[in-house]
């Protein structure tokens, strides 16, 4: 397949704005990463948008039409947590078959405008409330509990987690949480589900993210700084039988054949973005992509490797938690923070040096994304 | 129909002949993997021979927690998932004092539990400690 090359990026700041709808979000971030790209919207030939309901439907229809109607086709997809992975992945899958030259992925998201509305009609309703499948945290907390049990983690591993994603998003002017807390303060706010607090979890918000994707040729023309695509996968569920949570098998198994048909190891990384709803989901990733051995993630927290200066680290922009997690857009703020990373555009959260970086997401535990960038 | 409600969910639970209630989960012919909620297909191996059985009443506390939120009973309330002697992991509402839950790996039982609904309450289950 053809190598494929980022030329721009775009994010706008995520968080609750009741003023503005998400066809205001999606276009700012497109018109930034087509800024960063030097490029006008009648050079991009193919369009994919992640979103989720209940926005749209033709979310990514509705921003294009802003820009003109030029005739560029525009996919919308629904990947849940990994929506934004998916346009992303699919504008990179366009370039690298040759489908076209440049492409645009993007996404837009309202959380907060979803949790107001029951998804699936009265019978998923009852299937979900049979279940106590309501506070979307609960499942989180169950894994914590189980790991707390089964290898003694303490809460306060929890919250160290936290406390760097929150460090991170000071230094972020996109996150969504700009606001530093002490452990104590994260152990102490507002419970959510034992043992996770608020500052535990990602927030609800809105958004919107764009990344432009093009040939190599294509980017020296324009004199990007070039970042390349290495990889992008997608893997799916597999049944597991000896646990009620399988995301972390799943990633683990995922990461192993990836990093074969990649050719590298996790030793290779140099930065991190892994889908971080809840600290103990981060903490679990470590161990499944190999950034440490299993069962070794907590003293990879407590030695602080994950954080600024560490050996590894992970969710420079804030990730979820902090960041922010509109679901549409989320996979391309991944992929931007990366992006941005490996230009050495990161202000005071640059990583040194970083020249490898991979971006990991998981989509409501049904589909797993990674993508690895490099310079 | 339960005995003393409607069941939120058609073909999820049912009263066994003793009055204990029971999950209606599924046996794959093919791969031998118990299933629960009943599906069209198995999830290990996507065998079609599905064979309808009893799942629990009893099974072992696999991990709980306190749901803050409280989002359909207006209330914070306990949530669990139960491992059955199947190995059929199975989520939902524990009875009990949210600052004194069960512990992980407790005998536990299926039980019927009310919840809220506009049209009038349903009965789903709910995991109870079993008494020492």
């Amino acid at each position: 397949m053809r190598e494929v090359v980022i030329v721009g990026v775009g994010t706008t700041r995520f968080g609750q704005f009741n003023d503005r709808t998400y066809v205001d979000h999606g276009v700012e971030a497109v018109a930034a990463a087509l800024s960063d790209a030097s490029l006008k919207w009648t050079d991009i030939q193919r369009g994919y948008c992640g979103q989720v309901p209940p926005i749209g439907p033709f979310a990514g229809n509705r921003v294009g039409h802003e820009f003109g109607l030029t005739g560029i086709p525009i996919q919308n997809v629904d990947n849940a947590s990994a929506s934004g992975n998916a346009a992303f992945h699919l504008a990179v899958m366009a370039v690298a078959t040759e489908q076209c030259d440049t492409a645009i992925g993007f996404g837009v998201g309202q959380l907060g405008r979803m949790l107001d509305v029951p998804a699936g009609g009265e019978q998923l309703h009852r299937q979900y409330m049979a279940q106590a499948f309501g506070n979307p945290m609960v499942i989180f907390a169950l894994a914590a509990q189980r790991r707390m049990h089964e290898y003694g983690t303490p809460v306060e591993v929890f919250a160290r987690i936290a406390e760097k994603s929150k460090l991170y998003g000071s230094l972020n002017p996109y996150s969504q949480i700009q606001k530093r807390f002490t452990v104590d303060e994260i152990l102490s706010a507002r419970p959510i589900a034992d043992p996770l607090t608020l500052p535990m979890c990602c927030p609800v918000g809105d958004g919107g993210a764009a990344v432009i994707v093009t040939t190599r040729q294509v980017a020296e023309r324009l004199g990007a700084i070039p970042v390349r695509v290495r990889l992008s996968e997608i893997y799916g569920e597999s049944f597991q039988q000896d646990t009620a949570w399988g995301h972390a098998i799943c990633v683990g198994r995922a990461a192993a054949a990836f990093y074969e048909r990649a050719g590298i190891g996790p030793s290779d990384l140099d930065v991190v973005q892994l889908h971080d709803a809840t600290a103990n989901e981060e903490l679990e990733y470590y161990e499944a992509l190999g950034l440490c051995g299993v069962g070794e993630g907590d003293r990879l927290v407590l030695d602080g490797e994950t954080g600024p200066g560490g050996r590894i680290p992970v969710n420079t922009d804030g990730g979820l938690m902090s960041r922010g997690h509109p679901f549409g857009p989320t996979g391309l703020a991944q992929v931007s923070e990366i992006t941005r990373q490996l230009r050495g555009q990161s202000g005071p959260r640059q990583v040194e040096g970083a020249k490898l970086g991979l971006v990991q997401q998981t989509g409501a535990g049904e589909v797993f994304y990674l993508h690895l960038l490099s310079r | 129909m339960a005995e003393d409600g409607t069941f939120i969910v058609d073909g999820w639970m049912a009263h066994s002949p003793g009055g204990r209630l029971h999950l209606t989960g599924q046996r794959c012919a093919e791969c031998a993997t118990y299933l629960w909620p009943p599906a069209a297909c198995c999830k290990a191996c996507g065998g079609q021979s599905l064979a309808d059985i009893e799942l629990g009443p009893e099974g072992a506390l696999w991990a709980v927690t306190v749901d803050w939120i409280g989002s359909f009973l207006g209330r914070p309330n306990l949530v669990g998932q139960v491992c059955f002697p199947e190995g059929t992991f199975v989520q939902g509402f524990v009875v009990g004092n949210v600052d004194v839950p069960p512990k992980i790996g407790s005998p536990m039982e299926l039980i019927p539990f009310e919840v809220p609904n506009r049209g009038g309450p349903l009965i789903t289950y709910a995991f109870r400690a079993m008494e020492a």
